[in-house]
C-alpha cells in the first residue's frame, strides 16, 4: 500500500476556513487590542459569517453532485451548502440578538463572538461529512462552545445550572453518540457512512444486534441534541436559563447541524435497518410533537414556552425524517426549507424577548406582554407574525413549511402520521395564539412599568435582526417558489 | 368586458386599503375620522367593482368567468387562479355589500383601537372575498385560514365579557376541521397523479371509490364546522354573542356560507359518490339542525343568542336544499345562502342598535317600544318577516324552493323541515311581540330615541334587497341558475371508472406502492 494524499477541493473549504479564521481573528483583536470595543468585534463577526455565506453561495453553482475531500471527512453538495447558508443565517442574527441583549453588555465580547463562530464551525463540519467520527468532533466543537455560552453571565445562579445540565447531560449524550458508532464501526468495519453502506450491501446486518445497537446509540445521541422524547428533560431548564441570546441560537443552529447529521445517517442506513427502524422514528415523531405541544399549553414563562415549542418543531423535522427514508428528496427539501423558516420564526420570537424588556430585564412572564399591542406596536406585531408562523398558518413561512413536510409525509404513505402533525398544530395554535390574546386583548398590567417600555428604544441591533426575521418569515410564506426550489433541489444527497 | 383585471382589483382593494391604515394614525379624532373615511372608500371600490362584474357577468354560461391566472409556485402546481360563477357570484356581491354596510353602522359605535379595527375588517373581506373566487387549493386554504386571524382578533379585541373564550372556541374550532382538509387536499394532490393545486382539473378526475369516502369525510368536517350542521354548532352561539355586531353580521352574514359554498363547490362535486353515500346523512343532520335551532332559538331570553340559533336552522335549510341533489335544492341553497346573509345581517344590526341604547338584549328589558321607536319598529318587523320567510320578501324564495327540491328527494325531511318555517314564525313574532309591542313602555325605554340618519342609511338598503329579491328574484336566479343546472349534473355523475377497490386499507395504500422507491 502507498500512501496517497487524499484529494481536497479547496474552494469548498473556503466557508469552514472563513469561519475558523474568523474566530481566531476575533479572539487575537480582543486579546491583543487596547480597545475592547464591542462594536467593531460584532462588525467583525458579522463580516466574517458573511464571508462564509458568499463563500458558500459561490461555491453552489456548477457544483457537480459534490466534491468530496479528505477521503469523506468533508463533502459539500448542495445539501451541505443550504445547511452551511441556514447556520450562517442562523448565527448571524444571533449575532444581532446577543449585541441587543444588554445584560450581556458587561461581559467580555471576544470570547463570547469567538465561541459563537467556533459553534457554528462545529455546525458546518457537522452537516458536510459523511464520516461519523467527524459528525462526533463536529458535535464536540459545537457542545463545548455551547456549554460555556449558557453559562456566560457567570454570576446568573439559573445560568450556571443552565450550564451544568447541559453539560453533564450533553457528554453522557456525546457517550452514547460514541459508543454507538464504535459498534457500527464494529458490526460494519467503518466509520465512512459510504463504506457502510457498501458493506451493507454485501453483509445485510439488520439482525446484527452490534448494529443495531450501535443505530439505536447513534439516534439517542442525536436525539439528545435536537431535544427529541424522551431526550428532551435538559431543553426548558437549559433554555430558560441561559442568557436569551443564547438561548436563540441554541435553539436554532445546533439543532439544525444536529438534524442534518441525523438525515446523512439515517438516509444512508435506511433501507439496510428495517421496519422497526422507521417505527422507532414515527413512534419517535409523533411523541416529540404531541409532547412537546402539551406541555407548552401549561408553561408560564416565555423562554420555557418556546423550548416546548421548539420541541414540538423538532417532531415536526421528524416527521419529515421519516418521510425521507422512503428516498424522497422532497422530505428532505421540506426540511431544509422548514429549518430555515424556523431560524427566521424561532429567532425571531427570541429577539422580541430580548427587545422588549426594559431597565436592564426582560419580558420572560406571558403575562408581562400584556397589552404589549398598544405599547409597543411594532414589537408585537412582528411578535404577532413570528407566532403566527410558528403557528403555521398562512400568509406565513411556518404554513409553507409544514405544508411542504406534510405533503412529503403523505406521499411516503404516512397519512396517519401527518394527521397527527396537523392535529398537534391546532394544539399548538393554543398556546401561539395566547401570546396574542396576552398582547392586543389584555389592557396593559402594570401602567408605570408599561410607561417605562414604552419610551425604551429598540436598540438597532435589535431592529436589524427583527427586520431579517419578519422578512424572511414572509418572503418564505407569500414567494416561497424560488427557496423551495433550492430546498428541493438541496435535498439531493451524495453517497 | 374591459381588459383589467377585475377579480384581483375587487380581492385586493381591501387588503390595500388595510395596508394603507398603517401609514394613518388614530390617535386623535381626525385621524380616526381619516381611518374610517379610508376603509369606506376602498370597501365602496371593492363593491364598485363587484358591481362592474355583475354587469359584465355572462348569463347562460356555467363556467368560470373573469377567469385571472398566473403562477405562483410552479414546480409544485400552485397558481394563483381566480374566478367565479353563477354560484359565487350572489356571494361576493353579498360580501362587498355588507362590508361598507358593517363600516357605516361602526362609524360612531367603535372609538377603541379604530385602526386595527378597520384593518381587520378589510383584511377580513379580502380574505372572504379570496376564498369566494379561488380556483386553486393553496390560494383557496391560505384565504380560508387567512379569514381565521381577523375574525379572531374582532371576537377578541371588541367583543363582549366572554370574547376571549368565544374567540379562542371559534379559532380552534375551525382549525381542527381545516387542519384536516389541508390532509385531504395533499393526498388528493398526490393519489390522482396530478400533482396539481388546481381545483378544475381535479374536479374533472374521478377520485377512486375507496378513497372519496375518507377524502369527502375530512373536507365535509371542516365545512360542517364552519356552517355549522348539528352537532358542531357549538361554538357559533358563543362566537355571535360575544362578537361585537359588525362581527356578527359578518360572521353570520358571509363567513357562514364558507361551510355551505365549500360543500357545494368542493365537497360534493370533487366526491360525488362519496357525497350521495351521506345524503341521507346530511338531510337528517341538517333536518335536525332546522328543529332543534328552532326550538333553542324559541327558548332564549337574549335577542342576540334567538338570532344566533335561528342561523343554525336557517343554515340547515341550504345543506338539505344541497343535498336533494337536483336544480330545486341547488339554486334554492344558493339563494338561501345570500338571503340568511341580508335578513340576519339586518337582525345583527337591529340588535345591535337596541343594544347601544341600552345596553341590554334581554327580551325582558324591553316591551312595547314600538311606540318609542315607531321607525326602527317598522324595520324590525320587516326584517324578522323576512326572516321568517313571508312571501313577497326573500326568505320565502329560497326556502320554497329548497322545500320543493327537498320534496322530491325525500317528501318526509321535506315535510319536517317545513315545521321549522312555521316554528321560524313562532320565535320571531313571539320575539317581536314581547319587544316591540307588549304592554307599555317601562321608564327606562320611554326616552329611547329612534333611527338617526346613520342607521336609516344602514338599513334602507337591506330591507330594500329584501323586497327586491323577494318581488323580483330573476336578475340573481338567471345568473344562479346555470351554473347550478352543471353543478347538479356534476355531483350526480356516475363514477364511470369503477376501479376494484384496494385490497389494504386506504392510509397504507401508498406505502406498499412505495415500496419500490427504497433506496438500493
Amino acid at each position: 500500500m502507498t500512501p496517497t494524499f487524499p484529494v481536497i477541493h479547496w474552494p469548498y473549504l473556503l466557508p469552514v476556513i472563513f469561519v475558523v479564521s474568523g474566530a481566531v481573528a476575533v479572539l487575537l483583536w480582543d486579546t491583543f487590542s487596547r480597545s475592547r470595543d464591542r462594536t467593531f468585534l460584532a462588525a467583525l463577526t458579522l463580516a466574517t459569517l458573511a464571508a462564509a455565506g458568499s463563500a458558500t453561495l459561490s461555491a453552489l453553482p456548477g457544483l457537480p453532485g459534490g466534491a468530496v475531500s479528505f477521503g469523506g471527512m468533508y463533502i459539500f453538495d448542495r445539501f451541505t451548502g443550504f445547511v452551511f447558508i441556514l447556520v450562517l443565517i442562523a448565527s448571524f442574527i444571533s449575532v444581532l440578538i446577543a449585541s441587543a441583549q444588554m445584560s450581556l453588555d458587561e461581559t467580555p465580547a471576544g470570547e463570547y463572538f469567538a465561541l459563537i463562530l467556533f459553534a457554528t464551525s462545529g455546525m458546518m463540519l457537522m452537516a458536510g461529512t459523511r464520516n461519523l467520527l467527524m459528525i462526533f468532533i463536529g458535535l464536540e466543537i459545537l457542545s463545548l462552545s455551547l456549554y460555556v455560552l449558557a453559562g456566560y453571565l457567570r454570576f446568573d445562579l439559573r445560568g450556571n445550572e443552565a450550564a451544568l445540565k447541559y453539560f453533564l447531560l450533553g457528554s453522557f449524550a456525546a457517550g452514547f453518540l460514541l459508543f454507538g458508532m464504535a459498534m457500527i464501526y464494529g458490526a460494519a468495519g467503518s466509520v465512512d457512512l459510504s463504506r457502510i453502506t457498501t458493506h451493507l450491501n454485501a453483509h445485510p446486518l439488520s439482525r446484527n444486534p452490534a448494529f443495531m445497537l450501535g443505530l439505536g446509540f447513534i439516534i439517542v445521541g442525536l436525539g439528545f441534541k435536537v431535544a427529541a422524547v424522551p431526550f428532551n428533560m435538559w431543553t426548558p431548564d437549559v433554555y430558560e436559563g441561559a442568557p436569551t441570546a443564547v438561548t436563540a441560537f441554541m435553539s436554532v443552529g445546533p439543532k439544525a447541524a444536529a438534524f442534518a447529521a441525523f438525515f446523512r445517517v439515517v438516509l444512508m442506513v435506511a433501507g439496510y435497518a428495517g421496519e422497526n427502524f422507521t417505527t422507532v422514528l414515527w413512534v419517535m415523531a409523533a411523541l416529540t410533537m404531541t409532547a412537546g405541544n402539551l406541555v407548552a399549553i401549561w408553561q408560564t414563562n416565555i423562554k420555557r414556552m418556546l423550548a416546548f415549542s421548539s420541541i414540538a418543531h423538532a417532531g415536526y423535522i421528524l416527521v419529515a425524517l421519516v418521510a425521507a427514508q422512503k428516498g424522497a428528496a422532497l422530505a428532505t427539501g421540506g426540511f431544509l426549507y422548514y429549518l430555515l423558516v424556523y431560524s427566521f420564526m424561532n429567532l425571531g420570537a427570541f429577539c422580541v424577548v430580548v427587545a422588549s424588556g426594559w431597565g436592564g430585564g426582560e419580558r420572560t412572564g406571558i403575562a408581562d406582554y400584556a397589552g404589549m399591542g398598544y405599547t409597543r406596536p411594532v414589537l408585537a406585531a412582528a411578535m404577532a407574525i413570528f407566532m403566527v408562523s410558528l403557528a403555521g398558518l398562512p400568509p406565513t413561512g411556518g404554513f409553507v413549511a409544514k405544508l411542504y413536510i406534510f405533503s412529503a409525509a403523505i406521499k411516503a404513505g404516512y397519512v396517519w402520521l401527518a394527521v397527527v402533525a396537523v392535529l398537534n398544530s391546532v394544539v399548538a395554535v393554543y398556546y401561539y395564539l395566547r401570546l396574542i390574546v396576552v398582547m392586543y386583548m389584555q389592557e396593559p398590567a402594570d401602567g408605570e412599568n408599561q410607561a417605562a417600555a414604552g419610551s425604551a428604544r429598540v436598540s438597532s441591533y435589535a431592529f436589524a435582526a427583527l427586520l431579517l426575521a419578519v422578512i424572511g418569515t414572509l418572503e418564505l410564506g407569500i414567494f416561497p417558489g424560488a427557496v423551495m426550489e433550492f430546498a428541493l433541489r438541496s435535498g439531493v444527497l451524495l453517497n | 368586458m374591459s381588459e383589467l383585471p377585475l377579480t384581483t382589483l375587487m380581492i385586493f382593494l381591501p387588503l390595500a386599503g388595510g395596508l394603507l391604515l398603517l401609514f394613518v394614525g388614530d390617535a386623535d379624532e381626525a385621524g380616526r375620522g381619516r381611518v374610517r373615511a379610508i376603509s369606506m372608500a376602498f370597501a365602496l371600490a371593492a363593491l364598485a367593482v363587484s358591481a362592474a362584474v355583475y354587469a359584465g357577468f355572462r348569463e347562460n354560461f356555467a363556467g368560470m368567468q373573469f377567469i385571472e391566472r398566473a403562477e405562483w409556485i410552479p414546480r409544485f402546481g400552485i397558481s394563483y387562479y381566480v374566478g367565479l360563477d353563477g354560484i359565487s357570484l350572489p356571494l361576493i356581491l353579498l360580501t362587498t355589500f355588507l362590508t361598507p354596510i358593517v363600516l357605516l353602522y361602526s362609524w360612531n359605535e367603535v372609538e377603541k383601537r379604530v385602526r386595527l379595527y378597520h384593518m381587520a375588517l378589510l383584511f377580513l373581506e379580502t380574505a372572504m372575498l379570496g376564498v369566494f373566487v379561488s380556483l386553486d387549493f393553496f390560494l383557496f386554504y391560505v384565504f380560508w385560514e387567512g379569514m381565521l386571524i381577523p375574525m379572531y382578533l374582532i371576537i377578541g379585541v371588541w367583543g363582549g365579557p366572554r370574547r376571549i373564550y368565544a374567540a379562542v372556541k371559534f379559532f380552534l374550532y375551525t382549525m381542527v376541521g381545516s387542519v384536516l382538509m389541508l390532509v385531504a387536499i395533499l393526498w388528493l394532490y398526490f393519489e390522482t397523479g396530478a400533482e396539481t393545486f388546481d381545483i378544475l382539473v381535479h374536479l374533472d378526475k374521478p377520485v377512486h371509490y375507496a378513497l372519496q369516502g375518507w377524502l369527502f369525510a375530512a373536507f365535509a368536517l371542516s365545512f360542517a364546522i364552519k356552517v355549522p350542521i348539528f352537532p358542531f354548532h357549538t361554538w357559533l352561539p358563543d362566537a355571535h354573542v360575544e362578537a361585537p355586531t359588525a362581527g356578527s353580521v359578518i360572521l353570520a352574514g358571509v363567513l357562514l356560507k364558507m361551510g355551505t359554498y365549500g360543500l357545494m363547490r368542493l365537497a360534493m362535486p370533487l366526491f360525488p359518490t362519496a357525497a350521495r353515500d351521506f345524503a341521507l346523512l346530511f338531510m337528517a343532520l341538517a333536518v335536525i339542525g332546522i328543529i332543534y335551532g328552532a326550538l333553542v332559538a324559541m327558548v332564549q331570553d337574549d335577542i342576540k343568542k334567538l338570532v344566533a340559533y335561528s342561523s343554525v336552522s336557517h343554515l340547515g335549510f341550504v345543506v338539505l336544499g344541497l343535498f336533494s341533489f337536483n336544480l330545486l335544492g341547488a339554486s334554492g341553497g344558493v339563494l338561501q345562502m345570500v338571503n340568511h346573509g341580508v335578513s340576519t345581517g339586518a337582525l345583527f344590526l337591529i340588535v345591535g342598535m337596541m343594544y347601544s341604547r341600552r345596553h341590554t338584549r334581554l327580551i325582558a328589558d324591553f316591551g312595547g317600544i314600538a311606540r318609542v321607536m315607531p321607525a326602527f319598529a317598522v324595520f324590525f318587523v320587516i326584517t324578522s318577516l323576512s326572516s321568517i320567510g313571508l312571501p313577497g320578501l326573500n326568505g320565502f324564495v329560497g326556502e320554497f324552493t329548497i322545500l320543493a327540491g327537498a320534496f322530491s328527494r325525500s317528501p318526509f325531511f321535506a315535510v319536517v323541515a317545513a315545521s321549522g318555517v312555521v316554528l321560524a314564525a313562532i320565535y320571531m313574532l313571539w320575539m317581536l311581540q314581547r319587544v316591540l309591542f307588549g304592554g307599555d313602555p317601562s321608564p327606562a325605554n320611554l326616552g329611547l330615541r329612534d333611527l338617526g340618519v346613520r342607521e336609516w342609511c344602514v338599513l334602507v338598503p337591506l330591507v330594500a334587497l329584501m323586497f327586491g329579491m323577494g318581488l323580483y328574484p330573476k336578475p340573481i336566479l338567471s345568473k344562479i341558475e346555470p351554473s347550478a343546472k352543471a353543478w347538479v349534473e356534476q355531483v350526480n355523475r356516475r363514477v364511470l371508472h369503477v376501479q376494484t377497490p384496494p385490497e389494504a386499507p386506504a392510509p397504507r395504500l401508498a406505502r406498499t406502492r412505495s415500496q419500490k422507491t427504497v433506496r438500493p
